[in-house]
């Protein structure tokens, strides 16, 4: 039994159903939806479709669970975060976090996305004025409290951390695609 | 802000030992204090540390500011241009005060361009922030990181990152997991 995704973006696993998510493609690939996975492989489900309404799907670059077990997709070219439940039922869309191409959720569901490509729009629906860098809420109720800004916030090419990680100590991780380089973010107090 | 630091410090110093020099000359040119007048060299020494002082006022805050808005790199150097602009002002105003147009030069002019630069990168600056709010995306929350660069030692066998595109930690903790896509 096997099953083909194109241009696979992220994965994420349900920590207790060993239950894998995959959300597909890249910019301007086939598919924009999710696909959801048992444990040992089997293919149980996939949803969403090219579009911009709720539950659909454009360039789903992203995906991160939280402590419920809810999916958050990035939905990078509709600039938004989507709520599913893990039947791929559309809970909700964030936009307040900017244009979602890293998401990283800790387990006391505080969420750190990572905005790379806002600026001018280049074809993927790319918004002016927002500042990349990475912006640091809650997963729970989506207030969104603190800003990692960007070394470059505002130049006109995609840029900034795509990747986000956080220790256990609260550090921040960026995988910067264009610098090729790894940054850490310290919180002041803690240096 | 090392160097234009240095480059500040330098330039009090060459302000103190010029007030220095001013005190030498009291001596050998017997004008005691409080007379500024008496002599024809006293006098030069006299003027020389108070045009410096005069010339501070406006090169101390355009270093600072083309620093911060244009380039530390270069206000340093424009700041070393001026350090030496004062010695030539020095030497050649006590020799004879008509031949000081070099050393002025060479000291106004660093401290305008500090100063205009620094005026023209404040106000572009302003002129480019962005809103506070963008489509509903908040520009202006709190920052409370300290961005460390190129972090991290690479393992042995790699010699630079190509493009990192994803950071995890190991569910114990203990790693970090760091995804770099090379060209092929």
């Amino acid at each position: 039994m096997w099953f083909i995704v194109f241009r696979p973006n992220d994965v994420a696993i349900d920590p207790h159903s060993g239950e894998i998510f995959v959300s597909e493609s890249h910019r301007g690939g086939m598919n924009n939806r999710i696909v959801y996975f048992a444990a040992d492989g089997t293919f149980i489900k996939e949803w969403g479709s090219k579009g911009s309404a709720p539950g659909e799907l454009s360039e789903p670059h992203t995906l991160a669970m939280d402590s419920r077990g809810r999916l958050f997709v990035g939905d990078r070219e509709n600039n938004r975060i989507q709520l599913f439940s893990q039947d791929g039922e559309f809970i909700d869309e964030w936009r307040q976090f900017g244009r979602p191409s890293g998401i990283f959720i800790t387990p006391d569901d505080t969420i750190y996305v990572a905005d790379s490509e806002s600026g001018p729009d280049t074809g993927a629906n790319e918004r002016m004025g927002i500042m990349k860098g990475i912006r640091i809420g809650s997963a729970v109720d989506g207030s969104v409290t603190a800003f990692i800004e960007d070394t470059e916030p505002l130049t006109d090419e995609h840029s900034g951390a795509e990747g986000v990680g956080v220790d256990a100590d609260g550090n921040v991780y960026g995988a910067v695609v264009r610098r090729r380089m790894l940054e850490r973010h310290v919180l002041n107090a803690a240096l | 802000m090392e160097l234009p630091t240095i480059v500040i410090a330098l330039a009090l110093l060459e302000y103190m030992v010029f007030g220095g020099l001013v005190g030498r000359a009291r001596g050998k040119y017997s004008v005691p204090a409080p007379a500024t007048t008496g002599d024809p060299v006293f006098e030069r020494y006299f003027r020389v540390h108070q045009n410096t002082l005069e010339g501070l006022v406006v090169f101390i805050p355009g270093m600072v500011m083309f620093s911060y808005f244009i380039d530390p790199v270069t206000a340093s150097l424009l700041g070393l241009v001026y350090l030496v602009g004062r010695v030539v002002y020095l030497r050649s105003y006590v020799a004879d005060p008509k031949t000081r147009g070099l050393g002025t030069m060479l000291s106004a002019l660093p401290s305008l361009i500090l100063l205009l630069g620094g005026t023209a990168g404040a106000v572009m600056s302003y002129a480019d922030s962005p809103e506070a709010v963008a489509y509903g995306v908040r520009n202006d929350l709190p920052r409370p990181y300290e961005t460390q660069r190129n972090w991290g030692e690479l393992p042995e066998g790699t010699s630079s990152w190509a493009a990192v595109t994803a950071v995890e930690p190991s569910p114990d903790g203990e790693y970090l997991y760091v995804v770099h896509r090379i060209p092929t």
